[in-house]
C-alpha cells in the first residue's frame, strides 16, 4: 500500500496490517457482544448463587413467586447459557474468523442487529421464567417468541462470520476455523429444529435431550476449542504439535458428538436400541477428546513456565484441561452401569459445571484477556486483580464440582439402597451443599473483579500502561 | 400437523445436513486442505508475530526474553512492566 493511499498510516508488511484491520473492523461488534456478555455473567451468577443458597436456607426468599427455586434454577441456568456463554462465543468466534481468514469483516451491519435481537430474546425469555411462563424443557425453557429472537440473531452472525470467510485471504482453513464454521451452520439449524411445535411426549423428551447435547456439541464446545487451538500455540509462540491429530479430532468429533444426547435418558422409557447407539457414540468420543488433548498437552510442555507471564494462558490451559477431564467423565457417565448411580444425583451438576464452567466459561476469559487490549487500545490495569480473579474462580470451580462429586456420589449410593429412607440421601448432601454455595460467593467475587477490570477497559480508566512492542503499531491508528 | 408429515420433514432436514457435511468433507479433500498440514499450522504466526515470541506478558516478562533487556528500547519497557 502506498503511504498516500493508507487511511491508516502503515507502511509494514501486508500481513500485519491484514491482522491489524481485522481486528479494527470487528471491534465495535466483538466489543457489544462482550459487554453484554458481562452483564448476562454477572445476572446468571447472582441466580445461582441465589439457587444454591435455597438448598442450605429453603426459606429464603420463598415468599416471593418470582424467586422461588424453580424459576430462579432455569432463569441461571439460561442467562449464563443464552446470555453469558453464548454472547462472549458469538464475540469470539466472528473475532478468530476476521483474524484467520485476514481480511475485514464483512457485513458487519449485520452484527448490532444481532447483538440487539440476541439481548432483546434472553431478556424477555428470562423475564417469562421469572413471571412463570416456562415450557417446562430443560435448555428451551424461553418461550418460542425469545427462541425466535435468538433464532435471527444468531442467522445474522452465521452469515457475517459465512460472507468474512468467503472473502478470505487465506487459503489454508485453520482448525479453529473448521470449528467456528460447523458450528455457525449447524447450530441455527438445531435450534430451529428443537422449538418446533411438533413433538409431545417421549418424542418430546428425545428432542429436548437431542437439543441440550447437540448445543453443547455444536455451539459451546466447538467454540471453546476454536479458542485453545489458536490461544495455546498463539501465545506461546509455537504452533500445534500435530496438525494432523487437530484435523482427525475435528472430523471424528463432528461425526460421533452429536449422537450422544440420548445418553441423558439412561432407564427411560425409549427404544433401547437408541440409549445404545448414544452410549456407544458416547465412548466413541474417547477419540476426538484424546486427539485434543494430545495435541494441547504437547503443545504447552515444555513451556507451562510461561503460564507465570500470561492471564490469556492460564485461563486457556486450565479450561482445555477441564475440557479432557469433562469429556472423559461424561463418557463415563453415559455407561448404564455408572448411570445407576449418578442419574439424578447432584453428581450432574458438577459435570455440568466443569463442562459450562471449568472449561468453556475459563477459556472464554481467556479469549477477553486477549483481545480486549487489541480491542480499545488499552492495556489491561493491575495485573494483581487478574491474578485474584484467576485463583478465586480456579479454586471455587474445583471446590463446587469436587463437592458435588462426593456428594452426588453419596447421594446415588444412598437412594440405591432400598433400606435407607429417601430422606437420608439427602441429609448427606448437606454439608456438600455448603460447601457448594462458599464455592458459589468465591466465583461470584471473582467475577465482580473480573466484572471491575472489564469496565476500566471499556473506559479506558486506571493505570496507563505500556503497550509491549509489537502492539505500538495498534497506536498509530487508534481512532 | 400430523407426526408422520413433521418425522418426513425432519428426516429431509437431517439428510440435508448429514449432505452438507459431506460435501464439506469433498471440497475440503478437492481443495487441498489436507495436502502439506504441517505449513497450516503456521497461519497463525507472521512476520511482526512470528514463531517464538510469545504475545501476551500481561503479567511481565519470562527470564529467556529479559536477557534481551540490553537491546534497544527495551530497558524503559521493562520497567514498566
Amino acid at each position: 500500500m502506498s503511504p498516500d493511499g493508507n487511511p491508516f498510516n502503515i507502511d509494514e508488511s501486508p500481513e500485519l496490517s491484514a491482522r491489524v484491520l481485522s481486528d479494527i473492523s470487528v471491534s465495535g461488534p466483538v466489543l457489544a457482544f462482550f459487554t453484554s456478555a458481562v452483564v448476562w455473567l454477572l445476572i446468571g451468577t447472582v441466580f445461582g448463587l441465589t439457587a444454591s443458597l435455597k438448598f442450605n436456607f429453603p426459606d429464603w426468599l420463598a415468599s416471593l413467586p418470582a424467586l422461588t427455586f424453580g424459576r430462579v434454577r432455569p432463569a441461571h441456568l439460561n442467562t449464563i447459557m443464552y446470555g453469558w456463554i453464548s454472547l462472549a462465543s458469538a464475540g469470539c468466534s466472528i473475532w478468530l474468523t476476521v483474524r484467520l481468514c485476514r481480511v475485514e469483516v464483512r457485513w458487519r451491519k449485520l452484527l448490532y442487529p444481532s447483538v440487539f435481537f440476541w439481548n432483546l430474546g434472553v431478556l424477555y425469555g428470562t423475564i417469562a421464567i421469572l413471571i412463570g411462563d416456562n415450557r417446562g424443557l430443560e435448555w428451551l425453557e424461553f418461550p418460542r417468541g425469545a427462541a425466535l429472537l435468538i433464532a435471527v440473531a444468531f442467522v445474522c452472525l452465521s452469515l457475517s462470520i459465512l460472507r468474512t470467510f468467503h472473502a478470505r485471504q487465506v487459503k489454508h482453513i485453520y482448525v479453529s476455523l473448521w470449528y467456528i464454521l460447523a458450528s455457525v451452520v449447524w447450530f441455527p439449524i438445531l435450534y430451529v429444529i428443537a422449538n418446533l411445535p411438533f413433538y409431545s411426549g417421549v418424542t418430546q423428551a428425545a428432542v429436548n435431550w437431542w437439543f441440550a447435547h447437540n448445543a453443547i456439541t455444536v455451539w459451546f464446545t466447538p467454540i471453546g476449542l476454536a479458542a485453545a487451538y489458536y490461544f495455546i500455540p498463539k501465545v506461546i509462540g509455537r504452533p500445534i504439535y500435530s496438525y494432523y491429530l487437530s484435523l482427525l479430532g475435528f472430523w471424528s468429533f463432528a461425526l460421533f458428538y452429536n449422537w450422544n444426547g440420548i445418553h441423558h435418558l439412561v432407564g427411560g422409557p425409549l427404544p433401547t436400541w437408541l440409549i445404545s447407539v448414544s452410549i456407544v457414540a458416547s465412548v466413541l468420543m474417547f477419540i476426538p477428546v484424546t486427539t485434543v488433548a494430545i495435541n494441547h498437552h504437547l503443545t504447552t510442555v515444555g513451556h507451562f513456565g510461561k503460564l507465570r507471564y500470561s492471564p490469556t494462558l492460564r485461563f486457556v490451559v486450565f479450561g482445555a484441561m477441564c475440557y479432557t477431564a469433562v469429556s472423559f467423565q461424561g463418557s463415563i457417565e453415559a455407561l448404564r452401569s455408572f448411570n445407576e448411580i449418578s442419574h439424578f444425583t447432584h453428581y450432574t451438576i458438577g459435570h455440568a459445571h466443569l463442562g459450562m464452567y471449568a472449561f468453556a466459561t475459563m477459556i472464554l476469559f481467556g479469549a477477553i484477556y486477549y483481545t480486549m487490549p487489541r480491542l480499545v487500545k488499552w492495556e489491561w490495569p493491575y495485573p494483581i486483580l487478574i491474578k485474584y480473579h484467576f485463583w478465586l474462580v480456579a479454586f471455587g470451580i474445583a471446590l463446587y464440582v469436587g463437592s458435588m462429586t462426593v456428594g452426588g456420589i453419596l447421594q446415588g449410593l444412598y437412594m440405591n439402597e432400598a433400606s435407607r429412607p429417601f430422606i437420608e440421601s439427602v441429609e448427606v448432601t448437606k454439608p456438600y451443599l455448603l460447601a457448594r454455595s462458599g464455592a458459589g460467593v468465591l466465583i461470584l467475587i471473582g467475577h465482580l473483579i473480573f466484572i471491575y477490570l472489564f469496565c476500566l477497559m471499556i473506559l479506558r480508566r486506571g493505570p496507563e500502561r505500556k503497550a509491549p512492542p509489537w502492539r505500538e503499531k495498534m497506536e498509530v491508528v487508534a481512532p | 400437523m400430523s407426526l408422520p408429515l413433521a418425522g418426513l420433514i425432519l428426516i429431509l432436514i437431517a439428510l440435508i445436513g448429514g449432505t452438507m457435511a459431506m460435501v464439506a468433507f469433498i471440497w475440503a479433500v478437492r481443495t487441498k486442505q489436507f495436502k502439506d498440514l504441517n505449513a497450516g499450522a503456521y497461519i497463525i504466526f507472521d512476520e511482526e508475530e512470528p514463531v517464538g515470541k510469545m504475545t501476551d506478558n500481561t503479567f511481565g516478562f519470562p527470564e529467556s526474553e529479559k536477557s534481551n533487556k540490553n537491546k534497544k528500547g527495551r530497558g524503559e519497557y521493562e520497567s514498566r512492566w
